[in-house]
């Protein structure tokens, strides 16, 4: 067989993941960014191995942040049984503390959001978690005594 | 019998001559040592790339985004070199190893992009995206366990629902099971044919061969549990006893002992899933293990006796 031949068909594999993620983050860097509201998908099932699953909270979100000022509902996050779920990824070790201090945010008045990067017509990319307004690193040092 | 003790005996017989039988014994020696050394490297190939794929989707809590990504894509580009350097120069040990760690590179990769990009995408995507992306390097393999791993994902990657909508109407209606058993005949035998001109460069013909009469098996064997009531149990054991004749009666005309064997022994224990699925008060099920240990007998007595006829036959003297 060919050696180039060879070669270039197990490097397509390797080129299409490189040239996807690339286009990924182009994605995310240049798109406009979008703050929504967001609240609990499904109270059985918050966490599911090292991301949050949420839903979007519509009737919290500022719809004017988009050009026409509707909310393009059907543009975020994937279809499920129960909804639609969205995923913010969190490292395992702060998945715990986090599920617990969301769930406490009626109680405490937190509020929780999503910095997503839009694009029209393409799937929104999330950036950022957000509580109270501060990402949500910050908010998990400051909330510790939470845990206790 | 062993084969030293074989090849003794047929020396004392002066069927074969002492130097023939020390030619032949360690001709199986390597032959048996080859498999198990493809084994390990198939093991530890496995191993290294689990380890891989479970290292980078770890959280990495203190390394940046971009850092993880462009790690990930340098090792993989230096696996792919030695993949490719690995087969042009035949060194099939090697070669091995580095095409299931090059496959696993692929889901390992996607499920990375997938976490820092925070993708929503679900196992069906993960695993069509997987299986078609890893393609070139399962395409290389001739590690049939390997090739029938790429054929469970590609299916994992269909519409679940679809599949429990196809299980729920055979599990009640025998012309499904009829018609699922007659379409993954069919497959298998066109698997079968793919393979006799694909052989000399993939296995996956085989691998696809294999997956479907073991889809096949696992149907047939689930009608223990599904058909509860009366005439449509029976009728689903007698499909299911043909299912088992006719694979026997193929197997004796491609003059297949081993495959002969395996059907034999999945017809008992096939009796023996009819008796644990109908499991009621301990009396009758006493009664009806007694029934079913001295059909098994019957089973076994009638199956030497006719595994010594079809030895005899001339079809397992080509």
């Amino acid at each position: 067989m060919d050696k180039k031949f060879l070669a270039l068909l197990f490097f397509i594999p390797f080129a299409a993941l490189a040239v996807w993620a690339m286009w990924l983050y182009v994605q995310q860097a240049t798109g406009q960014e979008i703050r929504v509201a967001v609240t609990g998908y499904d109270p059985r099932d918050l966490l599911s191995g090292h991301y949050i699953q949420y839903t979007i909270d519509w009737e919290k979100t500022d719809c004017t942040q988009f050009a026409d000022g509707k909310c393009p509902k059907e543009e975020f996050c994937k279809e499920h049984h129960w909804g639609r779920q969205c995923r913010f990824y969190v490292p395992e070790k702060n998945a715990q503390e986090l599920d617990r201090l969301f769930w406490r945010r009626n109680d405490t008045d937190m509020v929780f959001e999503v910095v997503y990067s839009y694009h029209k017509g393409s799937e929104p990319l999330a950036k950022q978690l957000l509580i109270n307004g501060k990402d949500w690193r910050e908010s998990l040092v400051e909330n510790m005594p939470l845990k206790r | 019998m062993k084969l030293a003790n074989k090849l003794q005996n047929w020396v004392k017989q002066g069927l074969i001559s002492p130097t023939q039988a020390e030619q032949i014994l360690l001709s199986e020696q390597s032959d048996h040592s080859n498999m198990v050394w493809k084994w390990m490297y198939g093991i530890a190939g496995l191993f290294i790339g689990l380890g891989i794929i479970l290292i980078i989707s770890a959280n990495w809590d203190y390394i940046p985004a971009w850092l993880k990504l462009f790690g990930n894509f340098a090792i993989w580009a230096a696996v792919l070199y030695h993949t490719c350097q690995s087969v042009i120069n035949k060194k099939s040990k090697i070669s091995e190893i580095l095409l299931v760690v090059s496959f696993l590179f692929v889901g390992a990769t996607i499920g990375l992009i997938g976490q820092i990009f925070n993708l929503n995408g679900g196992w069906q995507s993960f695993a069509m995206a997987w299986s078609l992306l890893g393609l070139p390097y399962v395409f290389f393999s001739r590690l049939l366990s390997f090739n029938f791993c790429w054929n469970v994902l590609f299916f994992t990657s269909f519409d679940f629902n679809f599949i429990e909508r196809v299980l729920n109407y055979i599990n009640q209606h025998l012309d499904g099971l009829i018609l699922a058993l007659a379409v993954l005949s069919l497959l298998s035998y066109a698997g079968k044919k793919l393979d006799e001109s694909a052989n000399k460069y993939t296995l996956l013909p085989k691998a696809f061969q294999n997956f479907s009469m073991f889809t096949a098996y696992i149907l047939v064997f689930s009608t223990c549990f599904w058909y509860n009531t009366g005439i449509i149990s029976v009728a689903a054991y007698i499909i299911a006893f043909l299912f088992f004749g006719v694979r026997m009666f193929m197997a004796v005309k491609a003059q297949d002992m081993i495959s002969f064997k395996r059907n034999a022994i999945a017809v008992e224990v096939y009796i023996f899933l009819i008796f644990v699925s109908r499991f009621e008060n301990l009396l009758l099920s006493g009664f009806g293990f007694i029934v079913a240990g001295i059909a098994v007998l019957a089973l076994i007595y009638s199956l030497r006796k006719t595994s010594k006829y079809i030895k005899t036959m001339e079809v397992f003297h080509g």
